[in-house]
């Protein structure tokens, strides 16, 4: 004896109307297709001014799906050629060098690859840099005089830094500092290292900006860390007592990285993606970044940011940027077996 | 490990013994919807299974490694901890609210359940900014340094004080719906109130208790903010790990685990809450309840309220007003268009909630029906599935459901209309606790004079159970909505591009260290949600005067 199941119909059908309608009416907000979709991995709050001047000045429309660069290059192999994507934005080479290797990457026009030095681009061209960001020591200045801060992270794994120094194992951009020292030094060396910070009592933190603070309230008193974190801190609390401290030119630990963009297409990329490529590059951008994230401008002929040395002096001998993400499993392997991870 | 037997363990079953519902008395509107949102619910740990065989090497391994095993120990030893506290947290606290006379029943309410709309990330990062080492609270007692609230101890007592109200909220709705006369009757033979509550309201209010503990635990073992911030390793951080730079049948082969984990904690709660059918005469007959006097102890007791709303809302709502407060006195930008967007994000946030929280109540209403009033095997089997993704990390979900949208359903890849559905299956059990608990207890006589006195059985449902089930399913809705409104991973991963959430608009600056947006936001998010709040306590607050 089945009921006839009429009102529960109802009811369902009811929902589905509802669900409909309200999905179309927040799906209407999200605008219309002929705009050029970007997968930023920089976020909203840095970059988000810098994608509206683009719109201002082109009358491009963007739509731009922010997100941690790895994961949305996770995402853009997943979806394959069924991407919307037409432009990947990422924090660092590493993520790009991922997605060029999945050969979704198209290769740049010389014109805008030949704006930066060949470390911060691909050989192949896939993907270009649009800033540097370089690795520093963030000292606490009640703590450390300027002159007794490490010149090469070797000197960390001393007594006199035990417990004191803080690091951020899950980050990307320690991991490509970590994959470069392999490729420098060797995994004997760098394993070494690793175990001696930890057994040195090497303080894990989430990420660099969570070290930034930690040294800034004197929880810690070094932190490994990007360069432009400083800058984010001041912008937003006003003055701390905490310092960049550059360490020698060519140690592993003063790895230069780089964030950049790729066109993802078949073939030929978009002439509204190239634009936006070539936007990045121009002076005018290029000098946003300086100002506005704290990073380097990797065009020449733009000054540092305050208080920082030039970019060919921190700049060493150092790995292809592309390699690093090649280099990636290793390096989680190493420190997971660590205990860092 | 324990086996997974929960499909065989459900203690007193009638009838009923075989899965397939063939030749039941079951309703085929009520099983067939009710066996789809089962299976749905069982996607994500199939996609899972189907990655973890897929992987090439060593995914299997990596399982019985001693750095798995350590982890589940901290993983389930923190779920364990963080259950056990808010049990002793919450049923006080909802006793106070629904028996005595407490003063301000109705903003302690609202208040107290309010921490269900704080991202976990957002709490251990207020609770941290207060408590940490080198805290506001040092800066306060002027110390040099205070004993370190992070690892197991911060992520316990973060948890706790931010998941309490997954007990709280199911377990207000059951007290309230209990029949006042059986309590009046007791109370007139000079039974103590203290001895009633233990012998009458509590073990009848044991369905909802049971299911909000199983929220909880199921809460501290997927939840992948507290643990980070407070740099304790869990089993969920290292399946991020595994997703973030290792490799995917790894990631898949450990969140296995944890599906099966999830099945033994949900049979060991169909084991303790007992039957679910606890209906007295009904909630339907309606009558007012006489607050208990408490005389004096209305004052500590109320004190005691407050302490826990300002350790877990208090602090967040202090520290997001400090962020925003100190921000705005030093001239941080805002930005252009900041308010706009906010209030997008506002009205995406309620709107989404309000659909999923909706679609939630009504899909699980099937499978709450089976379960209730068909007890037996095949209902054991629907709840366990309903329950089995549960313990999974939103990450592990919406990854499923990015792999199944990308290979079978590509046009609705990043629309709004997957977004609801996995939200809406990520959040079922949340609605299943509460309506399963209050369909058990409303008295299935009532349904059968209905249908005696010549009603159709969907007439039934529409003017004798669903009204009469009403509170349960309010409160189940609010379970969902809250959890909407707080939700990350899920919707970072699925939303379409340019969908903003405010629970995004906070997070985005907070990690970025803009703190004078975060907190603002933060302050919006807690708002819009108290309104929801408000609606469902305050009309109640009037009811218990």
């Amino acid at each position: 004896m089945h009921e006839r199941p009429h009102g529960q119909g109802r009811t369902r059908l009811a929902t589905l109307v509802c669900l409909v309608l309200v999905g179309t009416a927040i799906a209407a907000c999200g605008g219309s297709t002929d705009t050029l979709v970007v997968y930023s991995g920089r976020n909203r709050e840095l970059v988000g001014p810098l994608l509206e001047r683009f719109h201002t000045e082109t009358g491009i429309r963007i739509q731009v799906r922010y997100g941690d660069s790895t994961a949305l290059a996770n995402a853009l192999v997943e979806e394959g050629d069924r991407t919307q994507a037409e432009v990947f934005f990422s924090q660092d080479a590493g993520t790009l060098g991922i997605v060029d290797a999945a050969g979704m990457l198209t290769a740049l026009p010389d014109t805008a690859l030949d704006r930066v030095p060949a470390e911060f681009r691909a050989d192949d061209g896939g993907w270009v840099g649009t800033s540097g960001r370089a690795r520093v020591v963030a000292f606490n200045t009640d703590s450390v005089p300027a002159g007794e801060v490490p010149s090469s992270v070797f000197d960390l794994t001393a007594p006199r830094w035990q417990g004191k120094v803080a690091i951020a194992p899950r980050n990307a951009s320690f991991q490509a500092f970590v994959s470069a020292m392999t490729l420098e030094e060797g995994e004997e060396a760098t394993r070494q290292w690793l175990e001696g910070m930890v057994a040195n009592d090497v303080q894990s933190y989430p990420n660099n900006l969570t070290i930034v603070e930690a040294v800034a309230r004197n929880e810690v008193e070094l932190g490994l860390v990007n360069n432009y974190y400083l800058h984010t801190v001041r912008r937003e609390q006003g003055e701390v007592p905490v310092e960049n401290h550059f360490l020698t030119k060519g140690d592993p630990g003063a790895l230069v990285n780089a964030s950049g963009v790729g066109v993802v297409a078949e073939g030929k990329a978009s002439e509204d993606a190239l634009r936006f490529v070539e936007f990045l590059l121009s002076d005018a951008s290029q000098e946003y970044f300086v100002e506005e994230t704290g990073e380097y401008a990797l065009v020449s002929g733009i000054s540092p940011p305050e208080d920082s040395p030039p970019l060919a002096d921190v700049t060493g001998e150092q790995p292809d940027l592309s390699a690093l993400g090649a280099e990636l499993p290793d390096t989680v392997a190493l420190l997971e077996s660590v205990g860092l991870l | 490990m324990v086996e997974p037997v929960a499909i065989a363990l459900p203690g007193r079953r009638r009838g009923m013994g075989r899965i397939l519902p063939a030749g039941t008395r079951i309703p085929v509107a009520v099983w067939l919807p009710a066996t789809a949102v089962a299976v749905g619910s069982v996607l994500p740990a199939a996609v899972l299974a189907i990655t973890a065989l897929s992987g090439d090497r060593n995914a299997w391994s990596t399982l019985v490694s001693t750095r798995t095993l350590e982890l589940t120990a901290r993983s389930v030893g923190l779920a364990a901890a963080v259950t056990a506290t808010t049990l002793v947290i919450a049923i006080p606290l909802a006793l106070v609210l629904t028996r005595t006379d407490v003063p301000g029943r109705g903003f302690l309410t609202v208040g107290l359940n309010l921490p269900l709309v704080i991202p976990s990330f957002v709490g251990a990062f207020a609770f941290l900014s207060a408590f940490g080492p080198t805290g506001m609270l040092r800066d306060l007692l002027g110390a040099d340094r205070i004993p370190d609230l992070t690892g197991f101890v911060g992520s316990w007592a973060a948890l706790s004080l931010f998941t309490y109200p997954y007990v709280l909220l199911p377990t207000l709705a059951a007290l309230r719906d209990q029949d006042p006369s059986v309590e009046d009757a007791a109370r007139s033979l000079g039974v103590s109130p203290t001895r009633l509550w233990r012998r009458v309201a509590l073990p009848q209010a044991k369905p909802a208790i049971t299911a909000g503990a199983l929220m909880v635990s199921l809460y501290t073992l997927s939840d992948f903010g507290v643990p980070s911030i407070m740099r304790f390793d869990t089993f969920t951080r290292v399946i991020y790990d595994q997703y973030e730079f290792g490799d995917r049948s790894t990631a898949a082969a450990l969140a296995l685990v944890l599906v099966l984990i999830t099945l033994v904690v949900v049979a060991v709660q169909i084991r303790v809450r007992g039957p679910l059918r606890l209906e007295s005469t009904a909630p339907g007959a309606r009558r007012h309840r006489d607050p208990t006097r408490i005389g004096i102890w209305r004052w500590p007791a109320a004190g005691a309220a407050a302490l826990v709303m300002l350790a877990s809302v208090g602090v967040t709502a202090f520290v997001l007003l400090w962020w925003t407060a100190t921000g705005l006195a030093r001239g941080n930008p805002l930005g252009s268009g900041f308010g706009t967007e906010l209030l997008g994000a506002t009205t995406s946030s309620l709107g989404l909630s309000l659909v999923v929280a909706v679609l939630a109540v009504a899909a699980v209403l099937p499978v709450a029906i089976v379960v209730v009033r068909h007890p037996g095997r095949f209902a054991s089997t629907l709840e366990n599935l309903t329950w089995a993704s549960h313990g999974l990390p939103g990450l592990v979900i919406a990854l499923a459901f990015v792999a199944v949208t990308i290979a079978w359903l590509p046009a609705m890849y990043q629309t709004i209309y997957v977004l609801v559905v996995a939200l809406c299956l990520h959040f079922l059990p949340q609605a299943l606790g509460a309506t399963q608990a209050a369909l058990g207890r409303m008295n299935p006589h009532l349904e059968e004079a209905s249908r005696g006195l010549g009603r159709t059985w969907s007439k039934t449902l529409f003017t004798v159970t669903l009204p009469l089930l009403l509170r349960g399913l309010v409160a189940g809705a609010a379970l969902v909505f809250l959890n909407v409104m707080k939700e990350l991973p899920v919707t970072l991963l699925l939303r379409p591009i340019g969908f903003d959430t405010l629970a995004i608009r906070v997070w985005e600056p907070a990690v970025d260290g803009f703190y004078t947006k975060a907190g603002i936001a933060g302050l919006v998010l807690i708002l819009v949600a108290s309104l929801p709040m408000a609606v469902v306590a305050i009309p109640e607050w009037h009811r218990a005067r």
